[in-house]
């Protein structure tokens, strides 16, 4: 049987035969480690065939073979150098003593922080793939991987996409240990919970659940870790493709995860009792369960004098409102009912659009199509070229698309107030939600007139009450009339009464 | 068995929203046309019909736990006498939301799409009405609990915009016609306090069923108060005589709003925005119990059939009047209707539970 | 489970077809596309006096505004107004028009009836009549003499009327009032409707005076005043009342007498009334009215009904010609002044009341209101015979008059 496997995996087309990468992991759990020590090394040579930086550095071991392997790039050169291989040849040198056990190398001679003793071989090669260098020693059917990992890291810097003025200045970086150590570093509690995870059979992605022990409630936690191992898929890709993986409902504009590069808010966020899911390779991590009322929160919030936010969040709900529904509002309004406005204003409206050669939703369809593309020009370019595109775009393009005739002022004004309106969100995902609504909105109001918009919010209310993440539902800060609820949502109280409130997630009693 | 997931608080939204509804739009007409100008006092007494409704249903919960009404009709009368009577309450739910659904276009037709076709409105009116339904009881508990400010808002905002043309003398004469109008005037609110029905569907699914039972005071309060506050102020402003002439009293009075800014051109436009969400409420709640009476009334726990199939049938009687005169004239019956639930039949039940209850003590004893 | 999706694929495509019905564009029209019709005069059809030069190559407007009704002769002449947008001064362009230019098009059209005349706007306005702006509706006396009723009838039942449309009734031509070009205001509809505001300054305006206080009136069967205006080529004067018996106008109240008819009505917000000087023969005190509340009780005693009349007004001292002369800070001073209004408001109001019972037997004053609310069961007698009634109700004035604060200006 066991032979059989060898022939297999030896057979050289190991990689290609077995697309399905399953197969390889069941394979590499079936060895361990060989006791002749050029056995272990073509079995590796053989699984990672034609992987040129994959370094294969012999030792003596005073008269016993050795070999450190490691792949190149993925290692820290200094550790390499100077605390096992220098180490391992400082020993030649000192010791008389023959026997030596791989026990012995991990105790006695390897200036490593945490070497392990493995022998199966799936380790071994995730270890290997991970930047871990493997040391094995000629006789000995057990191996030692060592903690080498040098990955040139992004030094921390300032959150891109979600500045604050008062908050702290640093931001996620792409490496899971340091970012779990940022939030460590703000909670030093015995109860604040680290579980790893990996996902992703080709990228092995290591995925960390960070909460607190009593404050996050046991059913979000549960659900979340049985979404999280529910999960089997090729590749993980920064934390976007665990969020999609683990969200209840897949075909609505809402996120239902907060994703945010500040270790400020993700900090506060567990000790409100939520879930981070911390995933290698992203300075995104993600917060969940997101309830809507989260997306309205900076981190700003929090530092800032409590009536003064409570005056901006309202602004900021208003601008939900206002950026959602404006456009189809106007187009409601004109063509529908011109007479809910004032006599002056519809005058006034009347003036503007004289002439003007397309119908009003047109006009404005084109407009947020014109808008859009802008947006997604200036993002994707390189930040003095977007500079002049929001110039040539906004400027150029709407004064003379108004001078020429072609829109009316109005609608260039209100296409204007509701991109700005969706940007005063904090996080920009839920920016992006505010497009798509924009639309649906226009559809209700261009067809239905003020009936459709209506309609279309109850539709929308519902759809909101409908969405459950994990077990906590999405509008969990507002029904109920419970009073604790509302203190972090339109107002926010001061801090001695914020604190310590987990009531915003305690969800449905499900126990 | 489902999950208890609702709060005793939630029951507030739930009778304000299942009393609150089109009607609001028409009843100072139909009360003031029995009570005239006493017509506020009509609804003040309405206010004893809710609360013996509303704490009936209460009280049979509590002697049938887990039971909606439904089945605890079923449970005292009999599996026959008790279909029977489930086969007139579909007939009357269904035919209140078709009727309501049908007056609620009205109105939007008159005062926001006029020629739009009826069908589409009433499609697009059933719309958020089957969607909540289809999304079941915690997302419509958490609907109703948001769009409940917007009852007490917009009620609230029409007292205080209106009030500038008050006469408050259009009071006068109190009972000259004595008390057998106001009394006459009060039944017209059984079938709009009927909607309090809900109760007996929803109790099992309140996880402190004790709780409640102060909310729903809190409930009827808020909706007789809101009824009271829309009559009153017809009264006050028009008079009883030309309060009878309006089809819409309740739109007329946003239409009567004087302000010298110019904030408020066509108010009523907007009051009638504000409503479309409070109609929809009433009716979802409708279409929940429904739902639920069907259920047991087919024995059946197809719960897309159910609440799927009704549609057709709310939708013809919505396109069924010829005219609002039409219309009213069918409310006139399913009020009848209503009065024959609201004073034989839950009577009736309350009796044979109680009969019941003593026998099981005397046997006991 | 295969024939449930099956089932739910087509209730998908069902549903699908279905809202492809929903769709569509009934009541969509574009902001520009509708006529805003701001105001609305009504006059008799036949004689229309208008300095029309008739051009040999054109017909003449006349001829066009003659529509042949389907039935019947034309009975009114009705005239709306349409903005000329581009043109207003106040516009978006910031003044585009020149004052030459006409800033609105009033269109005539005869007809019998509104709705029939509405329609035959058609003909010659490429725009949809949109009544939902509608400020004011100018009638002619003769035609209110007619009754308004008809005239009125689609306005009062319509809902794209709005309640607040402002009614005046014009000696003169009705659109004559439409075509004045307002110095200020671009529209003379706008300025017209405007007008009533000036009510808290001045007691001869009559402010309530909208549809749906007439519709409230021909309604409850009560008597009611409709506010007169007049004009000069730019210019409105609203001032005085016109007296109407059910639906019919049957006279005019002169500015001064409709002063004196708010009060009755208690409906003054504010104005002056000028009483002698106390201290000078030929010499006047000019009070401001800061408060005035009117009771008004009926009292049946012996066949005959009594109004009480229950008047309490604060006022202003606000000048006094040659001032400097009296001593304002004299309480006898003040006192005796408050005498002289106490007694001018009664009987000025008694003189007004009467007037209007001899002279018109309308009950403007709405005791017959007061009559319902407090004498239910005399008024259950009465009620059809109050027009003969209401020329013998008894006035008793009683006025409370206190001046609360002097004008000092030095």
């Amino acid at each position: 049987m066991l032979k059989k496997f060898k022939q297999k995996l030896f057979s050289k087309n190991i990689n290609r035969s077995n697309k399905n990468t399953e197969n390889i992991v069941e394979l590499l759990k079936a060895f361990e480690v060989f006791k002749d020590i050029d056995n272990n090394v073509a079995f590796i040579q053989n699984i990672l065939t034609d992987s040129e930086d994959v370094v294969y550095r012999e030792l003596m071991l005073w008269d016993r073979k050795a070999i450190l392997i490691y792949i190149d790039g993925l290692v820290d050169r200094n550790i390499i150098e100077n605390h096992i291989i220098r180490r391992l040849q400082n020993f030649n040198e000192e010791s008389e003593n023959s026997i030596l056990t791989v026990t012995d190398v991990k105790e006695k001679i390897l200036a490593i922080s945490n070497p392990e003793i493995v022998k199966n071989y799936n380790e071994i090669i995730n270890g290997l793939l991970t930047g871990e260098s493997l040391l094995l020693i000629d006789n000995e059917q057990e191996a030692l991987t060592l903690n080498s990992q040098g990955l040139e890291k992004r030094g921390v810097e300032e959150p891109f996409a979600e500045q604050g003025l008062r908050g702290p200045r640093d931001g996620f970086i792409e490496d899971i240990d340091d970012n779990v150590a940022a939030i460590r570093k703000r909670i030093k509690d015995t109860r604040l919970k680290v579980q790893y995870h990996t996902l992703g059979q080709r990228t092995q992605t290591k995925v960390a659940l960070v909460y607190l022990n009593d404050k996050a409630p046991e059913h979000v936690v549960k659900e979340i870790e049985k979404r999280i191992q529910e999960i089997n898929v090729d590749s993980i890709v920064g934390s976007a493709s665990v969020e999609q993986l683990i969200e209840n409902h897949k075909w609505t504009v809402f996120p239902q995860v907060l994703a945010s590069e500040r270790p400020d808010r993700i900090a506060t966020s567990i000790l409100d009792g939520r879930v981070a899911i911390m995933v290698d390779g992203t300075p995104y991590n993600l917060i969940a369960p997101g309830t809507f009322a989260m997306f309205f929160n900076s981190s700003d919030d929090y530092y800032e004098r409590s009536i003064v936010t409570s005056i901006i969040r309202i602004i900021r709900y208003m601008s939900f409102l206002i950026a959602s529904t404006l456009p189809g509002l106007y187009v409601a309004l004109t063509a529908y009912h011109p007479g809910m406005l004032p006599t002056t204003l519809v005058l006034f409206i009347t003036g503007s659009r004289v002439g003007l050669p397309l119908p009003s939703v047109v006009e404005m369809l084109l407009m947020l199509f014109t808008l859009e593309i802008l947006l997604e020009a200036a993002i994707r370019l390189p930040k003095p070229i977007s500079q002049t595109v929001g110039i040539v775009g906004g400027l150029v393009i709407g004064q003379s698309a108004v001078q020429a005739g072609l829109v009316s002022p109005l609608v260039v004004i209100i296409i204007g107030f509701t991109a700005i309106t969706s940007f005063v969100f904090p996080y920009y995902t839920f920016a992006l939600t505010n497009r798509a609504l924009r639309i649906f909105f226009l559809i209700g109001g261009a067809f239905w007139g003020l009936f459709g918009i209506v309609i279309f919010w109850i539709l929308l209310i519902i759809h909101l009450a409908s969405i459950e993440s994990f077990g906590v539902r999405y509008l969990e800060d507002f029904f109920s009339f419970k009073k604790e609820k509302l203190k972090d949502t339109f107002l926010k109280d001061g801090y001695p009464s914020l604190l310590g409130n987990a009531e915003a997630i305690k969800g449905d009693k499900k126990e | 068995m489902m999950e208890k997931e609702l709060n005793g608080v939630d029951m507030l939204a739930f009778v304000v929203h299942g009393t609150v509804g089109i009607r609001l739009l028409t009843i100072p007409r139909d009360i003031v046309e029995i009570g005239s100008n006493n017509g506020w006092m009509s609804v003040a007494l309405s206010a004893v019909i809710a609360f013996y409704l509303g704490f009936s249903f209460y009280w049979l919960y509590t002697k049938h736990p887990n039971l909606n009404i439904s089945q605890i009709i079923e449970a005292n009368l009999g599996k026959k006498i008790g279909k029977i009577i489930m086969v007139a309450i579909a007939i009357y739910i269904i035919s209140t939301i078709g009727l309501s659904l049908r007056a609620f276009t009205d109105s939007v037709k008159m005062f926001l799409l006029d020629t739009t076709p009826r069908s589409v409105l009433v499609i697009l009116g059933a719309l958020p009405i089957v969607y909540g339904v289809s999304k079941g009881i915690k997302t419509l508990s958490i609907v109703l609990d948001l769009l409940l400010p917007l009852v007490i808002l917009s009620t609230i905002l029409l007292v205080v915009l209106a009030s500038t043309s008050v006469d408050l003398e259009n009071y006068r004469p109190v009972l000259h016609e004595g008390l057998m109008p106001v009394l006459k005037g009060s039944l017209q609110m059984v079938h709009p306090l009927l909607g309090i029905g809900i109760i007996g569907y929803i109790m099992p699914q309140f996880n402190e069923p004790k709780r409640v039972k102060k909310w729903i005071g809190i409930g009827v309060l808020i909706s007789i108060g809101s009824y009271l506050a829309i009559v009153t102020l017809s009264i006050l402003v028009f008079g009883s005589e030309e309060t009878k002439m309006l089809i819409w009293p309740t739109i007329s009075l946003s239409k009567a709003i004087q302000l010298e800014t110019e904030l408020f051109e066509r108010a009523e436009s907007l009051f009638m925005t504000m409503w479309i969400p409070i109609a929809f409420t009433t009716m979802v709640t409708f279409y929940y119990s429904s739902t639920l009476n069907l259920k047991v009334l087919f024995d059946s726990n197809r719960d897309h059939l159910i609440t799927y199939g009704q549609i057709p049938l709310f939708i013809l009687i919505a396109v069924l009047p010829n005219s609002v005169v039409d219309n009213y004239k069918y409310l006139g019956w399913v009020n009848l209707l209503a009065m024959f639930f609201a004073f034989i039949i839950i009577p009736l039940v309350i009796v044979i539970t109680l009969f019941k209850n003593r026998r099981v003590s005397n046997e006991k004893t | 489970m295969k024939k449930r999706s099956l089932c739910k694929v087509m209730l998908k495509i069902v549903i699908l077809l279905f809202s492809v019905l929903l769709f569509g564009c009934w009541d969509y029209a574009e902001v520009e596309d509708r006529g805003y019709v701001l105001g609305i005069a009504i006059d008799m059809a036949e004689p229309l006096p208008r300095g029309q030069d008739d051009l040999e190559e054109y017909l003449s407007e006349r001829e066009i505004e003659k529509m042949i009704p389907q039935y019947g002769e034309p009975k009114f002449a009705y005239t709306i107004q349409v903005p000329i947008v581009p043109q207003a001064r106040m516009g978006p362009e910031g003044g585009g028009g020149d004052v030459e230019e006409d800033r609105t098009w009033d269109l005539t059209m005869t007809g019998n009836n509104f709705f029939e005349a509405q329609r035959q706007f058609a003909t010659r306005l490429e725009y949809l009549p949109f009544y939902e702006h509608l400020q004011v509706v100018v009638i002619n006396e003769e035609v209110a003499r007619q009754g308004i009723l008809p005239v009125l009838d689609l306005l009062l039942a319509d809902h794209e009327m709005r309640r607040r449309t402002r009614v005046f009734i014009t000696p003169g031509d009705a659109k004559s009032i439409l075509d004045v070009v307002p110095r200020i205001d671009d529209y003379s509809s706008r300025y017209l409707e405007r007008l009533p505001l000036g009510a808290s300054r001045n007691s001869r305006i009559l402010h309530e005076t909208d549809l749906g206080q007439v519709a409230m009136s021909i309604h409850t069967g009560v008597d009611f005043g409709l506010p007169r205006v007049v004009a000069t080529e730019d210019e409105i004067k609203n001032a005085g009342l016109a007296l109407f018996r059910e639906d019919k106008m049957i006279g005019w109240l002169g500015e001064v007498d409709t002063i004196w008819a708010k009060w009755v009505r208690d409906a003054v917000l504010g104005g002056t009334i000028v009483v002698d000087s106390p201290n000078e023969e030929a010499e006047i005190v000019v009070l401001e009215v800061v408060k005035a509340n009117t009771k008004v009780r009926p009292r049946v005693a012996d066949h005959q009904i009594i109004m009480d009349i229950e008047v309490d007004a604060t006022f202003n001292l606000v000048e006094e010609v040659r001032y400097g002369k009296a001593n304002i800070f004299n309480e006898d001073y003040l006192e005796e002044v408050e005498k002289l209004a106490k007694k001018r408001i009664e009987e000025e109001i008694k003189d007004t009341v009467s007037y209007v019972q001899e002279e018109y037997g309308a009950d403007i004053f709405h005791f017959n209101v007061q009559m319902r609310r407090y004498e239910p069961d005399v008024w259950a007698k009465i009620e059809n015979e109050w027009h003969d009634i209401f020329p013998q109700v008894m006035v008793n004035v009683n006025a409370e008059t206190e001046i609360r604060l002097t004008g000092l200006m030095k």
